[in-house]
């Protein structure tokens, strides 16, 4: 540990600083509690980097700059909450139909609305994938500690470099704000995708959306290259093509893009899963809750499982469903009124007990509520 | 209920109190700590408070946040908050916050109780 740098970093600061370390030089944002943080973060370090700092005029705004600058050459990130995530939407959609890689970060409050802006949720995660109009491919994490913020906004820019396609970063006022320790990765433990470099010759013709194994030529710097993007169905050099041969043929690849590399995509943690009679699915701040119900529970002799998923999306359903064939009953504890278990339900198999564990109220689901939940499956399960 | 969550243990002796708290000190925990503990010392806090951090792995910004109020409510009332027995990475956590030149921390439980000259 003695090369590693020791700290003691917010959420938020975490975010913004574990971006910079991935190569993002141009932010854009509007600020909103509890997302500042990362805001003021980078309009402090960004110039010693000779990135670029802009307050926009709005969210809009500051989700379509990013998106510009991404295109022009710049790995790009905005950060905010629900409600200016509702408001980015549109161009989220129009970076995923252009594949323009760019992240944004969305700080979880209470909502609809403005709801409870010093309070956290999970009331997003659904947002997150279904926010903007049309069949879409996304990408979504949601880390759990702040040395996990820090970790995987760095996977987050690499997943988008990677896929070409915008990538989501799901947090919550808890996360973000709060502060922990802990020893920063040296570079030799971090990978970092690189943008590609601007050097072609003017003989060579770009086509930024042509694609092996369905992912597209890593994007180029427009300048240099030139390139049409659109938002109309196009096909492989950029510009539009009104036909259904072509809509089904980019609107399919644009799926299985990400659908056919999910493994390789999914990021998520297990804890206790082989002797399990009780499985926990928790994400987010729920999960350390969750982690530490399942010590104590398992201090006591009972057989209790975690599985907490990091990629939201796309779902890690596979290795869920093989971790489900071996429980009788399943708690999911989210900080909303149910919204990851529709998707975990999709994998029950016929006699699983599905138990929701929610709250609403911008508190987090505490570990000995998450005991008590456990306990009263048991009885249940007891009762059969 | 399953399990019974040990999070500290209180003492009243003769000239101090003694806290020892158990496990991760963190959001999780923290303010439930931090009420039990005063429950105990009430708002007078009339002898000083030693907490042995001896059990503890791992403390976040909650768990800072309520040693910093116990180290004001102690000083209010002319008593003093001691801590002992952190483990090296508390230590390198109290000397980043550079709360090691604010709370007392001493090394041994002996240290903390010592009377001072």
């Amino acid at each position: 540990m003695a090369d590693k740098k020791f700290v003691f970093m917010q959420g938020d600061e975490a975010c913004a600083l574990g971006a910079i370390k991935a190569g993002c030089r141009f932010f854009a944002a509007y600020p909103i509690t509890p997302a500042s943080e990362i805001a003021e973060t980078m309009a402090r370090e960004l110039p010693k980097y000779d990135g670029a700092f802009i307050q926009m005029e709005d969210e809009i705004a500051s989700a379509a700059a990013i998106v510009g600058a991404s295109v022009a050459g710049v790995k790009s990130m905005t950060a905010t909450s629900g409600p200016g995530f509702s408001l980015m939407q549109e161009v989220i959609g129009f970076a995923s139909m252009t594949e323009i890689p760019c992240v944004f970060v969305d700080v979880q409050r209470v909502g609809p609305s403005t709801g409870l802006p010093t309070k956290p949720s999970q009331g997003d995660v659904m947002q997150a994938r279904w926010g903007t109009h049309g069949d879409h491919p996304i990408i979504v994490l949601y880390p759990s500690t702040v040395e996990e913020v820090y970790k995987h906004i760095i996977t987050a820019f690499n997943l988008s470099e990677k896929f070409r396609t915008p990538v989501i970063f799901l947090m919550d006022e808890l996360l973000g704000h709060m502060r922990e320790s802990f020893y920063l990765p040296s570079d030799d433990e971090l990978e970092i995708i690189p943008r590609m470099s601007d050097d072609i010759s003017d003989e060579e013709i770009y086509h930024p959306f042509e694609s092996e194994m369905e992912i597209p030529n890593p994007l180029r710097a427009m300048g240099r290259s030139k390139f049409h993007v659109s938002g109309l169905i196009h096909d492989e050099t950029g510009f539009p093509v009104g036909t259904s041969n072509t809509a089904s043929k980019l609107l399919k690849r644009l799926e299985n893009k990400i659908k056919l590399h999910t493994d390789e995509i999914s990021i998520y943690e297990e804890y206790f899963v082989d002797d399990m009679e009780i499985l926990i699915v928790a994400y987010g701040s729920v999960a350390r809750s969750a982690l530490r119900a399942l010590k104590i529970a398992r201090s006591d002799g009972i057989k209790v499982g975690l599985f907490k998923p990091i990629t939201i999306w796309p779902f890690p359903s596979n290795r869920l469903r093989k971790l489900m064939k071996n429980v009788d009953a399943v708690i999911v504890a989210e900080m909303n009124l149910g919204q990851i278990i529709k998707e975990v339900a999709l994998l029950r198999h016929p006699g699983l007990k599905l138990e929701p564990l929610n709250r609403v109220d911008g508190e987090l689901i505490s570990p000995e509520e998450i005991l008590e939940a456990v306990a009263n499956l048991r009885l249940k399960l007891n009762e059969f | 209920m399953i399990g019974v969550i040990v999070l500290f243990e209180f003492e009243d002796l003769d000239n101090y109190y003694l806290v020892k708290i158990f496990g991760d000190f963190d959001v999780l925990n923290s303010g439930e700590i931090k009420n039990k503990i005063l429950e105990k010392v009430s708002d007078v806090v009339s002898k000083d408070l030693v907490i042995d951090l001896t059990n503890v792995s791992y403390i976040d910004s909650s768990g800072l946040g309520v040693l910093i109020g116990l180290h004001k409510q102690c000083k209010l009332n002319g008593r003093r908050l001691k801590l002992f027995g952190l483990n090296k990475q508390l230590e390198e956590l109290f000397s980043l916050t550079s709360l090691d030149k604010i709370l007392n921390i001493y090394n041994t439980f002996e240290d903390a109780i010592k009377k001072e000259e």
